[in-house]
């Protein structure tokens, strides 16, 4: 019964890590995947949409419901111009001028985050109504993180029915294959280009904000988690979008498992993992191609 | 096989013309004037700045680590965010080398070297087959296992507190290691200088533009016959060396070997340092290295935010206005009275 | 397999999942051959090429140079074995000289590729062995200029120049001529004209007056296999070969033009 126990506590902190993961990172995915972009800065985007969220219901005793709307929204609104003016001088820049330059602002965010929030940690304090705890049979968890599980699958159909349904997402499968024949076919891949940033943009703040408890929320997010988001993303490949969820729930429970069975060894078996799967990836030349 | 001739014409490489035109590659080997005025003012901190000599050495100890980088980053445009590896690992090697009794300073600063060297030998052959981001995370991730292997090793590293008590015998048994860095200020520089010559003719020779060729389309680099991958880990092994040698130096000028020269922070700030000087010239490195660092002693008061505003803004302005780095936009200056005689006379 | 030959396969297969793009090819090429390999596109011809210089491994079969077994030999190898390739959509050195990329075959070629110390400028035989590819293809005026910048017909010929450089055994051309202005592209053949007897050269090509002016033999690729090989005139000729690729019209143009035109 012990080790059930452990067993569905690892699964379910590790699917709810890995939910939170997976709607940081799936924005990410898309624009790698669509501008050939290596954006070290997104974590900024989740980041902002986090505090905004805990600012809007602290500060101006939002609900929980309003505030992620407004996050996400806000978020997004305003990644709009910096796309326009930063991000497409970088569609066809080197891979060290896109680092370089999302590094840099990466670095501009954090301190504008110290400068609007200060550099404490925000307290990871839930509403009542997230804070207790449910009885799920084999032993009880917070309501908290059910609930972000709930919030992730019902984003993973959304996400699956836009772009897999719809038109947007159509033109978005085909941007991501091959930009050329794409814009060929007259798909306006600019307009694309940065509706889809909006939308993984959004995406970050609405991950950054839903997860602060799991991921707290500090000046420097975007460095602390810029790697394990760029783990998710770099195991799932750019663009591939359906694989993301299941890597990230994968990456969730590998390093939920690590800390909590080896804690000596903590972050490391991540780590190794990663580079091995990497290598693994590397001799597959399909998967490798996606690169 | 003779190849079919049909007019023999004799080899000759006009150096300007060649230069402004695009072989610009293989005419590296000229030295240049500004090159002496560079290594002549290293030289003269030694006589005119006596006072700052600790500081000095550390600049250049960095300088040399930066360069390091710019032959992995800069030259062979491998994107590398855990260089410190090399670093870290060669500081290690040579303080716990003392530790063991080897404390003649040329022999720590070459275990040290040999050690990193090693290392790179090793994670090479793994890092190198990949490119963009998985290249990116695999240097990453490789550095955050050693800083945390480091941190947990404390019967080892001492952990947190660090390697306290590294012990260098006198250099060539004559000279001592004062307080005020005069012997280790002109053991660095000695290093640094012999590396970057080393770095220098790598550049320059038909290695050096075999890099070059890997860089721009590999797979054509296999067929014209070149092994690729092996080339390329040679590189690196020179870059672990000359980053090994740096952390050597770390830790016989500073006595003491911490956590922080393994830290993914070391790795960025050499990058920036790289960044900021010019990447791609070597140069940039030895450029970039006192300039940062010397604006950053300046700052060290703020609050560390403020730095950070400092950091993104330069690394944005770069990339975005100018490309070159403090190098570049001295070559554009110097070259824009040439170019105005140019187009007078096109 | 044939003794005499230079380059052979038996039974070479590629599959990409359940396509058959190569289905146990049997080839062999002699010493000094001038051999076109023509077929329809998608026909597998430069899948073939692509077997041969190593960019893909075969799933079976079997590839000899000079007896040698190369089946498991890496790219590089093979071209230190001498087996050499050039593109049809040129693949060179964007950022490089026309000098430079030409440069790199030639250190390669004459082991000078692994000299750290020394300078490549004071590398005398290999400049001089660069400088004289580009004389031998109208390219020296061009040759401290960056490959981007030159016109893209001359740029296939800096693609030649680079396989020369590389003193091959077999030189496998992959449609030389393609998208090269008429008077450069008579220069090109004429340089291929006069390469070493000793040295066998296989050319993929789709013009026929080239493939006649040049070929001593020829295969013709349908479906993943060679349907036929034989002299140009025995190959045109032939029904099941004018009725799958040339089509009715086609060989007749062939017939009715004269020899050498």
């Amino acid at each position: 019964m012990e080790i059930l126990s452990s067993l569905t506590f690892i699964v379910l902190y590790g699917v709810s890590y890995g939910m939170v993961l997976f709607t940081i990172s799936i924005g990410l995915v898309v624009t790698m995947g669509l501008m050939r972009v290596l954006n070290m800065a997104h974590g900024v985007f989740a980041a902002f949409g986090g505090y905004l969220a805990m600012t809007l219901m602290q500060r101006y005793a939002m609900g929980l419901g309003l505030s992620l709307v407004v996050a996400v929204v806000v978020v997004a609104a305003l990644s709009i111009p910096i796309e326009r003016i930063v991000f497409t001088r970088l569609y066809d820049a080197p891979e060290l001028d896109q680092v370089l330059l999302t590094v840099g602002l990466a670095f501009l965010g954090v301190a504008t985050l110290n400068l609007l929030f200060g550099p404490d940690p925000v307290p990871a304090a839930l509403p009542k109504m997230l804070a207790g705890d449910v009885d799920l049979g084999i032993r009880r968890f917070q309501v908290y993180r059910v609930v972000v599980v709930l919030v992730g699958v019902v984003l993973m159909l959304a996400l699956w029915l836009i772009f897999d349904r719809t038109d947007f997402g159509a033109k978005l499968r085909a941007a991501v294959d091959n930009r050329g024949m794409a814009e060929a076919v007259g798909i306006n891949v600019n307009r694309l280009f940065t509706l889809a940033f909006a939308l993984g943009c959004g995406l970050a703040a609405l991950g950054g904000a839903m997860g602060y408890v799991i991921l707290p929320l500090e000046p420097m997010y975007p460095f602390k988690y810029l790697t394990i988001i760029l783990i998710v993303v770099a195991l799932t490949g750019f663009g591939r979008i359906k694989s993301a969820a299941w890597i990230a729930m994968l990456v969730g429970i590998v390093d939920t498992a690590g800390r909590f069975l080896v804690p000596s060894l903590g972050a490391f078996l991540v780590y190794f993992i990663l580079i091995g799967m990497m290598m693994w990836r590397m001799h597959d030349a399909p998967a490798a191609r996606q690169y | 096989m003779a190849l079919l001739r049909l007019e023999r014409r004799p080899a000759k490489l006009s150096a300007r013309s060649a230069a402004e035109r695009g072989s610009e590659r293989l005419n590296w080997h000229r030295v240049g004037v500004g090159e002496a005025a560079y290594w002549l003012a290293a030289l003269l901190v030694f006589f005119l700045l006596p006072q700052y000599l600790a500081f000095a050495t550390s600049v250049l100890v960095m300088a040399l680590f930066v360069m390091s980088l710019d032959l992995v980053l800069g030259f062979a445009g491998i994107i590398s965010l855990g260089h410190a590896l090399y670093y870290g690992f060669g500081a290690y090697v040579t303080g716990l080398a003392t530790f063991a009794g080897v404390t003649e300073p040329v022999s720590g600063t070459l275990l040290g070297g040999a050690g990193a060297a090693l290392l790179a030998a090793v994670t090479g052959p793994v890092v190198l087959r990949l490119t963009g981001l998985p290249l990116i995370m695999v240097t990453l991730a490789l550095n955050v296992i050693a800083y945390e292997a480091a941190n947990k090793m404390t019967w080892l590293t001492g952990g947190d507190d660090g390697l306290y008590g590294v012990t260098v015998a006198p250099l060539f048994g004559r000279f001592p290691w004062t307080m005020y860095s005069q012997t280790s200020y002109l053991y660095v520089l000695a290093w640094t200088f012999l590396l970057f010559v080393l770095a220098r003719c790598i550049v320059a020779s038909p290695f050096g533009l075999a890099i070059q060729g890997i860089r721009d389309n590999r797979q054509r680099m296999r067929l014209i016959g070149t092994p690729v991958l092996k080339k390329l880990v040679w590189l690196y092994v020179a870059s672990g060396f000359m980053a090994g040698v740096a952390g050597a130096l770390s830790a016989q000028t500073t006595k003491f070997v911490g956590l922080t020269v393994l830290s993914v922070d070391t790795s960025v700030n050499a990058l920036i340092m790289l960044v900021l000087g010019g990447v791609g010239s070597l140069y940039g490195a030895l450029i970039g290295a006192p300039v940062y660092m010397i604006v950053h002693h300046v700052a060290s008061q703020w609050n560390p935010y403020h730095w950070m505003f400092v950091i993104g803004g330069l690394l944005v302005a770069v990339v975005m206005f100018a490309r070159g780095g403090i190098l570049g936009m001295a070559r554009s200056l110097a070259a824009a009275p040439a170019r105005r005689r140019s187009r007078g006379h096109g | 397999m044939d003794d005499e030959a230079v380059l052979a396969t038996s039974g070479l297969t590629k599959r990409f999942g359940a396509l058959v793009v190569a289905d146990g090819i049997d080839f062999d090429l002699r010493a000094g051959e001038r051999r076109a390999l023509i077929g329809p596109n998608g026909a597998g011809k430069t899948t073939f090429v692509a077997l041969l210089s190593g960019l893909l491994r075969p799933d079976a079969g079997r590839i000899t140079l000079l007896g040698r077994d190369m089946t498991r030999l890496s790219a590089d190898r093979r071209v230190k074995a001498g087996v050499v390739r050039t593109f049809q959509i040129s693949s060179l050195f964007r950022s490089l000289s026309v000098l430079e990329n030409v440069y790199l075959a030639a250190s390669e070629a004459l082991g000078a590729a692994r000299s750290w110390l020394r300078p490549a400028a004071l590398h005398r035989d290999v400049v001089e062995c660069a400088e004289e590819t580009l004389a031998m293809l109208g390219l020296d005026a061009d040759r401290h200029r960056k490959v981007v910048e030159i016109a893209y017909g001359r740029q296939r010929l800096v693609e030649i120049a680079i396989a020369l450089c590389l003193r091959p055994k077999v030189l496998v051309l992959d449609e030389p001529a393609a998208g090269i202005p008429a008077d450069q592209a008579a220069r090109l053949l004429d340089v291929i004209e006069r390469l070493p007897a000793e040295m066998a050269i296989l050319m993929i090509e789709h013009d026929m007056q080239v493939v006649r002016r040049f070929a001593s033999r020829v295969s013709v690729f349908v479906g993943g296999t060679i349907l036929m090989t034989g002299a140009p005139q025995q190959v045109m000729s032939d029904d099941k070969v004018r009725s799958i690729y040339l089509g009715r019209s086609g060989h007749e143009r062939f017939l009715s033009q004269p020899p050498g035109a």
